[in-house]
C-alpha cells in the first residue's frame, strides 16, 4: 500500500495528464462533426475487427464440441444412408415392385388365382400346367399373369386343370407396347434364356431407350392394356431389316413361378357378338 | 506571481483570438502564440500546475475558434513535455536552486541559442499535434506537412519577437 502511494505520489501527473487528455479527445470527437465521423468510422472498423477476432477465437474454442456434434451427425447420416440403400436394394430387387405394377394395371378385372402344377423351361415349346380349369371358369385364350407380370395365355383347358402357353414358348406372340411412347410390337421368344424375349415389329423411327418398360398393348381381348411385361435391355435391327427388334428382360421369373392369376375376359360376349355378326352376314347373302 | 502569469496568458489569448488567428501563412499556417505562457514555467514547477494551465489555455482558445478539444489536447501534451524539454535544454537551470515561482524562463537568462532550441522543439510538438488533430487524417499528407511547417515557422518567429521585447523590458527594468 505504501509502495502504491509512493508510486502515485511520484507519477500522479500521468493520471492528471491522461484525464485532461481524455477529456480533450472526448470534446474533440463529441463536438467536431468531421472528427466525430472519422472517429466513429475508425472505431467501428476497429470494433468490427476486434469482434471478428473474438468470434474466430470463440469458434476455435468451440471446435471440439462442433467436431463431436459433426461426428455423431455423420454417424447418424451414414446409418441412414445404409438403411436407405438397403431399402432401395430391396425395392429394386424385390418382385414386389412388379407385383405392384401388375396389381395396379389389373384393377377392375376379375382374377382367378391358381397354382402352378408343372412347368418346363428347357424346351422350345414350354408349357405350364395350373390347378384351375373350366369348373372355375377358365377358358382358352385367357391371359395369365404372375407377380412379375405377363406369364402367358391359356392354351387348353380341362375341368380342373389348364395348360398355359407361356411367353417363353416359340409359338407365343403377345401384343405389347413401349410405355409412354406407345410404339407397339409383338413379344416372341426365340429359345435360349428364359429371362429374355424379343419384341418385334417396332418401327425404325421409334425412339426407344434401354431401360424403358414394355407392357401389354390391350389390342387383343386376352390382356388388358398396361400389364408389365419387362424392360428393354437391347436394341437391334430385325433379321429382315424392316423394323427394330428389342431385347426384353422379362419381368416374370419362370424358374420359380408358383402362383399365377388368370384374367377373366369378356370372351363370351365377344363370341356372341361374332356369332351375331356371322348370322347377319349370312342373312344378307 | 501566478497572477502575473495569468494576466499574461489572458493577453496572449486575446492577441491570439484578435490578431494571430487572422494571420494565414499562404493559407496554411497560423502562429500559435498563446502557448507562450506554458513555455515560461521554470524547472521544478509542480507538474499538475503546468498541465492544468495548458489545458485551461487550450480550452479557452477552443471556445473562441470553435474547435473543441483540438487546442486543449495539443496544449496539454505540450504541458506534459515542457518540463522534459526544460530539463534537456537548460541543465544549469534544473540544477540551480532558483525558486520556480520567481524565475520565469526567458531568453535573456537562458541564452538565446538554447532558448531557440527549446522553442523549436516545443513549438514543433504543439504544431504537429494541433494540426494532426485538426485534420484528423493522414490522407492529405502534403497539406498536413504544409500546415505544420508553416505554423511552426510562424509561431517561432512571433514568439521570438515577443521574447525580444520581454528581454528588452527586463533589461530596462534592471537598468
Amino acid at each position: 500500500m505504501k509502495a502504491l502511494l509512493e508510486f502515485l505520489k511520484k507519477y500522479y501527473y500521468w493520471i492528471v495528464f491522461l484525464l485532461l487528455e481524455s477529456y480533450s479527445i472526448h470534446l474533440l470527437v463529441r463536438y467536431n462533426t468531421y472528427q466525430g465521423s472519422v472517429w466513429c468510422t475508425s472505431a467501428n472498423a476497429v470494433a468490427g475487427t476486434i469482434n471478428g477476432w473474438h468470434k474466430e477465437f470463440i469458434s476455435y474454442t468451440r471446435l471440439k464440441k462442433v467436431n463431436a456434434t459433426l461426428t455423431s451427425e455423420n454417424i447418424f447420416l451414414q446409418k441412414q444412408v445404409a438403411d436407405l440403400r438397403r431399402e432401395l436394394d430391396k425395392i429394386q430387387t424385390s418382385p414386389n415392385s412388379n407385383d405392384r405394377l401388375v396389381r395396379d394395371s389389373l384393377k377392375g378385372f376379375t382374377l382367378i388365382p391358381a397354382k402352378v402344377v408343372s412347368n418346363s423351361l428347357t424346351r422350345d415349346e414350354n408349357y405350364i400346367v395350373i390347378d384351375k380349369g373350366e369348373k372355375e371358369g377358365i377358358h382358352e385364350d385367357m391371359g395369365v399373369v404372375g407377380g412379375g407380370g405377363v406369364v402367358g395365355i391359356v392354351f387348353m383347358t380341362t375341368p380342373h386343370y389348364s395348360l398355359v402357353m407361356p411367353s417363353i414358348n416359340v409359338k407365343s406372340s403377345i401384343s405389347c407396347r413401349i410405355r409412354h411412347s406407345n410404339y407397339f410390337g409383338y413379344l416372341q421368344w426365340n429359345g435360349g434364356s428364359t429371362c429374355t424375349a424379343v419384341m418385334n415389329d417396332v418401327p425404325h423411327y421409334a425412339r426407344v431407350r434401354i431401360g424403358e418398360y414394355v407392357e401389354t398393348s390391350g389390342y387383343s381381348s386376352v390382356f388388358p392394356s398396361g400389364i408389365f411385361v419387362g424392360k428393354v435391355s437391347g436394341i437391334s435391327n430385325s433379321p429382315d431389316g424392316l423394323s427394330l427388334q428389342l431385347k426384353v428382360s422379362l419381368g416374370t421369373n419362370f424358374g420359380n413361378l408358383t402362383d399365377v392369376c388368370v384374367i377373366v375376359n369378356d370372351r363370351a360376349q365377344l363370341d356372341q357378338l361374332q356369332q351375331k355378326l356371322d348370322a347377319f352376314e349370312s342373312e344378307g347373302q | 506571481m501566478y497572477i502575473k502569469l495569468f494576466l499574461f496568458a489572458l493577453v496572449c489569448v486575446a492577441f491570439q483570438i484578435g490578431v494571430f488567428n487572422y494571420i494565414q501563412f499562404w493559407g496554411y499556417g497560423t502562429p500559435l502564440v498563446c502557448i507562450l505562457p506554458i513555455l515560461l514555467f521554470p524547472a521544478g514547477t509542480d507538474r499538475w500546475i503546468v498541465l492544468l494551465s495548458g489545458f485551461l489555455l487550450g480550452i479557452t482558445e477552443d471556445m473562441f475558434i470553435n474547435t473543441p478539444g483540438v487546442s486543449a489536447a495539443s496544449f496539454t501534451l505540450l504541458a506534459m513535455v515542457q518540463p522534459i524539454f526544460v530539463k534537456a535544454f537548460f541543465q544549469e537551470e534544473t540544477n540551480s536552486n532558483l525558486s520556480p515561482v520567481r524565475d520565469w524562463l526567458y531568453a535573456g537568462r537562458m541564452g538565446w541559442r538554447k532558448y531557440i532550441y527549446y522553442l523549436l522543439a516545443s513549438t514543433f510538438v504543439v504544431c504537429f499535434v494541433f494540426f494532426v488533430l485538426q485534420n484528423f487524417s493522414f490522407f492529405n499528407l502534403g497539406k498536413l506537412v504544409l500546415n505544420v511547417l508553416s505554423s511552426w515557422v510562424m509561431t517561432v518567429l512571433c514568439i521570438l519577437v515577443i521574447e525580444s521585447v520581454r528581454v528588452n523590458n527586463k533589461k530596462k527594468e534592471e537598468a
